[in-house]
């Protein structure tokens, strides 16, 4: 009978999650999973709540990346309703994603992940945040002062941290002020030599673990992701495809979503997965982002750009590589929330456009900081939603985990129970793309996931998706 | 502070943010936890089991069994167990759950032929966590906001009892009130409210007057109407005759001049619009002013 390994909770990362190694009757490695255990029915019982309810409500998928849930929601609607916003609403709303990224990437990198690289060889108890800060100090004093920039930005566009209430169906609900304006930018002026800092810790690390970088996660996708005209995008924009070569495979709008991409069944587990229709398995989030995007209009972030790339080239593949884009990504949105904040529309004071309220389906695609995120309404002609779906990112990223741990799993475990440190390795490639399972778990609907029924020996016994 | 306490913080059904709120505390929050100890967190540490400790926080309600066997085993092992959020102290989003059967839930998500079996099994209804164990404190909010959080830790870890607070979030808001007879409901779809206006008074459903303050009011000053993420104040939390239905449709009727049954009539969204967070409130659900008890689905045994 076969036989199956958890790792049960993996550790730092946002919700709940297990790792099931499962052997089979000879007792060789036949399978990894990465399963998802919880549920909560958003889709269900946002049914019927007024168009107004939504993004507020879907907001609560995620705690972590609050934000691009409540804009993917408002941008729904607007699609539903026809509404147009205005510069000034939609820079404001851009500022807000790029705080989001600086807040959200900050807290994958120096929290969850930082630990792994910075204390490699360190015991379990103290490979963490709070060990990590006893023996470095300014390290994390330094991430934690570049994130207060991005929760600042999001509390004062947000106008309330955390679970956003700045934006609305239309713009947004009030103009920012030049007082507000300057005081971030006066912020931004005074981390700009940490993120100088943080570079060359970034890239110190990664030459140090590059053993673990070439190891863990070794394997080849298509990546997926938006772009405004070939350039690096978050609010807005089409979404581009490429192969794993970096060749074209599609550009298309994102109205276009379900178009491009299905879900697919895998014989060997009854497992649904999103794929693109033309076969391909692909990746999102910062790598497939920094994969897709020609260039990066910003400076500094184009210089770490350069390094990266002189070192993997596009399109690169190692599933660790994650952690470097999401930092460039970072630097990317310090470098644009500046520019936004210079910008004269940024406290311009038309920021709505009165909606027609309408029935119709609409669909909102942004980034978030985990990679593209969908959801599509169907409202009725009070704007009551009948049907509510919503795609997340760390869904899309399903086979990402499934094909690297199987992958990596494969080559390092013997016949024994893994180790600690092999255990850990496994939970690595999980961190690096940053999954938020508070978002697959809550709005987990009409994507696949495999369930798996376990006797009290721990073997499994049956297992189905949908 | 010199003497280490050993705090454990647990996600059950929830988002994350109010894990978020915490690490949004910062460096406050890393030298609370150089001088105390950290035994278990799963979101910030690599600790996979539950361990002793002097406080537990627990984020999130109770939605599946596993959530169950996880806080009563914190509970037994923790000698303060604070609910962390609204999600913990009165079920919150995830609480609409409730209005469904479990069956019905999963059916929309996975298919009609969807049987589970060795997944944690939902429980029949959400529910927050004292239905389960016994809290010693709750620091509600979706997420609490930043200053009630620090002030709580700071004051519990150094043995202090926390402040409580049970004002209406209309105590912090700046709006002004004004009557207007007649007036129709408007929603926030397509309409932008007045400045300086009490957003109820205006016609927007607000639920300021019967949530709790500490927020500073940040949702009514900047236009937003209150949604009550805090939970109800004490007197409509406790006292029968008061609820939240009917304490603002009262209040509506007193702005407009409408009668009572005329201002419900007008409402097209009870279950997302009244009790997006407390629909899952046991205390709530008993109360015959309420609609809570036709909202939610009927466990038949």
């Amino acid at each position: 009978m076969s036989k199956m390994i958890t790792i049960n909770p993996v550790t730092r990362i946002e919700g709940h999650g297990k790792i099931s190694l499962i052997r089979d009757e000879q007792g060789k490695l036949s399978d990894v999973r990465f399963c998802v255990q919880e549920f909560r029915g958003f889709e269900k019982f946002c049914k019927g709540a007024l168009a107004e309810s939504l993004p507020s409500m879907t907001s609560r998928i995620c705690g972590v990346c609050p934000v691009p849930h409540s804009l993917a929601s408002i941008k729904a609607i607007e699609d539903c309703f026809g509404t147009v916003i205005t510069p000034t609403a939609k820079k404001l709303r851009e500022l807000h994603t790029m705080g989001q990224f600086i807040e959200s990437h900050m807290l994958s990198i120096a929290v969850l992940s930082l630990p792994d690289l910075a204390s490699r060889d360190s015991k379990p108890e103290q490979r963490n945040v709070v060990g990590l800060y006893q023996a470095n100090k300014e390290a994390v004093k330094k991430a934690l002062e570049i994130r207060s920039l991005g929760t600042a930005i999001c509390s004062i566009v947000g106008r309330s941290p955390v679970h956003p209430i700045g934006a609305r169906i239309g713009g947004v609900v009030m103009p920012m002020s030049s007082a507000e304006a300057s005081k971030l930018s006066e912020q931004a002026v005074a981390i700009k030599p940490s993120i100088a800092w943080f570079s060359h810790l970034m890239r110190v690390l990664f030459e140090k673990n590059a053993d673990y970088v070439d190891e863990l996660g070794d394997i080849k996708t298509a990546y997926l992701g938006l772009t405004e005209n070939g350039t690096l995008a978050f609010y807005d924009g089409d979404i581009r495809v490429i192969r794993e070569d970096g060749s074209d495979l599609a550009r298309f709008k994102s109205a276009s979503y379900f178009d491009y991409v299905e879900e697919k069944i895998e014989n060997w587990s009854y497992m649904k997965f999103p794929v693109l229709k033309t076969g391909e398995r692909f990746r999102v989030g910062p790598l497939a982002r920094v994969n897709i995007a020609d260039q990066i209009p910003t400076q500094m972030a184009s210089n770490e750009l350069e390094w990266f790339r002189a070192k993997w080239p596009r399109p690169a593949h190692k599933t660790l590589c994650y952690h470097f884009a999401r930092f460039i990504e970072l630097v990317y949105a310090f470098e644009r929330a500046e520019e936004l904040l210079r910008d004269p529309d940024i406290t311009g004071q038309d920021i709505f456009v009165k909606p027609e309220i309408k029935a119709g389906t609409g669909i909102g695609v942004v980034e978030a900081p985990r990679g593209t995120l969908v959801h599509r309404y169907e409202l009725d002609d009070e704007g009551k939603a009948s049907n509510v779906d919503i795609f997340v990112a760390t869904q899309h990223n399903n086979y990402g985990y499934n094909d690297a741990l199987k992958e990596t799993a494969m080559k390092l475990m013997g016949a024994g129970d893994p180790d600690e440190s092999t255990q850990n390795k496994l939970e690595m490639i999980v961190r690096a793309y940053d999954p938020c399972l508070s978002c697959a778990t809550h709005a987990i609907g009409n994507s696949g996931w495999t369930f798996e029924s376990v006797d009290f020996n721990g073997n499994v016994t049956k297992e189905w998706s949908r | 502070m010199s003497t280490s306490v050993k705090i454990a913080t647990i996600p059950l059904d929830s988002c994350c943010g109010c894990h978020m709120a915490l690490v949004n505390l910062g460096t406050d929050l890393l030298d609370i936890l150089a001088d105390n100890a950290l035994v278990y967190s799963p979101v910030i540490m690599d600790e996979k089991k539950i361990q002793r400790c002097t406080v537990a926080l627990v984020e999130g309600g109770v939605r599946n069994h596993e959530n169950v066997e996880k806080l009563k085993e914190l509970r037994e092992k923790a000698d303060i167990l604070i609910a962390l959020g609204t999600c913990a102290s009165f079920g919150g989003i995830s609480g609409m759950g409730s209005a469904f059967a479990t069956f019905e839930l999963l059916a929309n998500a996975y298919g009609s032929e969807f049987a589970p079996e060795g997944l944690p099994l939902l429980e029949p209804r959400v529910s927050p966590i004292d239905a389960h164990v016994e809290v010693d404190y709750y620091i509600p909010g979706c997420p609490p906001p930043l200053g009630i959080l620090r002030n709580t830790l700071v004051s519990l870890l150094s043995g202090q009892k926390p402040q409580r607070v049970d004002l209406p979030v209309c105590a912090e808001c700046k709006r002004t009130v004004k009557k207007h007879l007649g007036a129709e409901i408007k929603r926030m779809a397509d309409n932008m409210p007045d400045e300086e206006e009490c957003l109820l008074s205006q016609g927007f459903v607000c639920l300021g007057s019967v949530s709790r303050c500490g927020c500073g009011a940040v949702c009514t000053h900047a236009g937003v109407p209150c949604k009550g993420c805090r939970g109800p104040i004490d007197r409509v939390f406790v006292e029968p005759t008061h609820g939240i239905l009917h304490d603002l449709t009262r209040r509506i009727s007193h702005f407009t001049g409408e009668k009572v049954e005329t201002v419900e009539s007008r409402l097209k969204d009870i279950l997302h619009t009244f009790y997006s967070y407390t629909l899952s409130v046991p205390e709530m659900r008993g109360k015959d002013s309420e609609h809570i008890h036709k909202l939610i689905h009927r466990i038949k045994v």
